[in-house]
């Protein structure tokens, strides 16, 4: 498998009125042809920041790009200028942001901003335009895209305006697809109309698809692999199943044991992280997850712990000076010598 | 005997727009909750789950007479709430209270939060000087933060600090029953159990009911003893929380159960029924059947052939 996205070493900080923000910290990973990948994280995890860092979407100042490469199809996405980058976002990479409102503009049709893409990254003109235009609005499961297609965005449910904003996003045939959060303020019957047309994208073009999400349910129906971030850093990354099943960072075994489980009943207490995410501002020393985990050692309030592999695996990473399996098994035996 | 229920909501309508735009053009008449009838006993929590334009908010309001309905009922405690003037309605304002989803837009930036919290104390003549100062701290406490931070201001916290001020604040009065909209969306995942554990330690300590209202089924069903789901304006199956998900009845309940995202990647997906709401809209000639004790569904009356 080859690489299509290759992200080596981006750092960026912001610069505030209360001292320099580290918002993402020495991030690299790769994303494989025809691979999804779900990315996990709270507010402060540097999730969407990375996003908009390597698609030239970030104002800078207050942004500063410290350093980093990403590699896409052989040309380093930090390095193309500003119109080189045009020509790449939307067409070889397409994005879905999360507020189909803000995303559109009012004042044009739907059909002239579908139109606007098309012309810009492909040579379809006249009656093929017209036809791939319909086809899109049709691929997204809008009914009547013909007669939609004169219509504006207020004229669209929320709904039906993601569905456009993904039509856009997939207009020329994305070798990558990018959404973040690009289902968080549907309802659930929308988001799990509009997850089963991501997968089917997949299934019938082969897209790569990077899906920034808060929902681990999401992540475990629709990605390949996950990567968990926090605090502009990876905690952990592997495929979903190894992750879900045998979390090392006590960060994914606390967002996995808080989620209500089906028949919990309503006298037991959830499982709760305890404390806030970290202040960007004043990013604790080691670990930034130390903070708020029992499980941390005093190396973790030092030291940052590198991203390494799982003993004996290839492809399952994480970030931690304990091991989690260890001082999960020793608190079983603990709670069980006790009752 | 069987208690009379703390809350008791019948036949609620509320209807948005209606007579002329500005231009002469009749405006359509939508009716944003319609025949709405449920109860809430004392300590209980019901779940009030729907998708967005479905009227669940409309209905919280309504109930609250914050934005009263232009027909129906609201009995609190026994006292019929819909023709009480704002005097006589203020001692029942103390008893149910409020928690909005954005816990930034429902603080005031220029006030110290201890403040805050203690302006309905203030505004009742529950408390002042050295005992208001005391009672704030207790609350602040009660919902987990430090009683020292009450001369802070809300941008100096995080999210999930900020909606614990905002139920400090609700519970101040110390009410009998809480309207809670969509209290975790706007929140961190992390935080998310934090304030659900807070909310049912508050009912075990002090007997609140709640209508949590909410469209993460899954919270829904670990908080919740009865479940309301709501479509275009009208309930259309109500039953113990159990039911709602081990036997639901009506289409659309079924459609928002399978739309859950599972977070188990071994889980293989249900199957979609595909529901169309627009084909779906509830018939005026519906009416609630009770399936089994307790379980209501919404049918066509002749449905039986």
């Amino acid at each position: 498998m080859t690489a299509l996205l290759d992200i080596r070493n981006l750092t960026v900080e912001f610069d505030t009125p209360g001292g320099i923000v580290k918002a993402v910290n020495g991030l690299s990973y790769c994303v494989e042809e025809g691979e999804t990948l779900g990315i996990v994280g709270e507010s402060g995890s540097g999730k969407s920041v990375h996003i908009l860092a390597l698609l030239g979407l970030l104002p800078t100042p207050p942004a500063r790009i410290v350093s980093g490469e990403a590699w896409f199809n052989g040309q380093n996405l930090m390095t193309l200028s500003d119109r080189a980058l045009r020509e790449i976002r939307g067409g070889q990479i397409g994005m879905v942001f999360q507020d189909p409102m803000s995303s559109l503009n009012p004042v044009l049709t739907v059909g002239r901003q579908l139109r606007e893409v098309l012309q810009r990254h492909t040579d379809l003109r006249g009656a093929a335009l017209k036809a791939r235009i319909v086809e899109l609005l049709d691929i997204v499961g809008i009914p009547h895209p013909e007669a939609r297609l004169s219509q504006y965005p207020h004229e669209f449910s929320g709904g039906m305006r993601q569905r456009v904003l993904i039509a856009i996003g997939m207009a020329c045939n994305p070798r990558l697809l990018i959404a973040d959060e690009a289902t968080t303020a549907l309802d659930v019957t929308v988001q799990a109309q509009i997850l089963d047309l991501v997968r089917k994208l997949k299934e019938d073009f082969g897209t790569t698809v990077i899906w920034v999400t808060h929902d681990m349910g999401v992540v475990a129906e629709l990605a390949d692999t996950v990567q968990v971030m926090y605090g502009g850093r990876i905690m952990e990354r592997g495929p979903v199943r190894s992750v879900f099943h045998s979390p090392r960072s006590a960060y994914t075994w606390g967002l996995l044991k808080s989620l209500p489980t089906e028949g919990a009943r309503t006298q037991k207490r959830l499982y709760q992280i305890p404390g806030s995410p970290p202040n960007m501002a004043n990013m604790p020393a080691g670990d930034p997850f130390a903070p708020r985990n029992h499980f941390a050692t005093e190396r973790c309030h030092t030291e940052v712990p590198p991203l390494r592999n799982v003993d004996g695996s290839r492809d399952h990473q994480f970030a931690a000076w304990y091991d989690l399996p260890a001082l999960l098994a020793r608190e079983a035996a603990d709670a069980e010598a006790r009752s | 005997m069987i208690p009379a229920p703390l809350l008791d909501v019948q036949n609620l309508m509320r209807s948005f727009g209606g007579g002329k735009s500005l231009l002469g053009r009749p405006r359509p008449v939508i009716n944003a909750i319609n025949d709405v009838s449920f109860q809430v006993a004392a300590g209980e929590t019901l779940g009030l789950v729907g998708e967005s334009g479905s009227g669940k908010s409309t209905v919280g309001r309504a109930v609250l007479q914050l934005d009263p309905a232009d027909s129906g009922s609201v009995r609190f405690a026994g006292t019929e709430l819909t023709i009480l003037g704002p005097q006589l309605m203020k001692p029942y304002r103390r008893q149910m209270q409020m928690i909005f989803q954005d816990p930034y837009s429902a603080l005031n930036p220029r006030m110290k939060v201890g403040r805050f919290v203690a302006e309905p104390m203030v505004v009742h003549g529950v408390a002042h000087g050295s005992d208001l100062t005391d009672r704030v701290a207790d609350l602040f406490k009660l919902v987990g933060l430090d009683p020292s931070f009450m001369s802070r201001y809300p941008h100096e916290f995080s999210g999930g600090q900020r909606q614990r001020i905002n139920i400090a604040r609700a519970i101040a009065l110390e009410p009998a029953f809480i309207v809670a909209d969509e209290p975790i969306t706007a929140l961190d995942v992390s935080i998310q159990a934090q304030i659900i554990n807070l909310f049912q330690d508050l009912q075990d300590q002090m007997g609140l009911a709640y209508l949590f209202i909410a469209h993460d089924l899954s919270m829904v069903r670990y908080l919740c003893q009865r479940v309301a789901v709501m479509l275009r304006g009208r309930i259309v199956e109500i039953a113990p929380t159990e039911n709602i998900f081990a036997d639901p009845q009506h289409p659309y309940t079924r459609s928002l159960l399978a739309a859950i995202p599972v977070p188990d990647p071994d889980r293989k997906r249900p199957d979609r029924p595909l529901f169309d709401v627009s084909e779906n809209i509830p018939s005026r000639e519906a009416e609630m059947i009770e399936v089994s004790p307790g379980h209501f569904v919404l049918e066509h009356k002749n449905k039986k052939s």
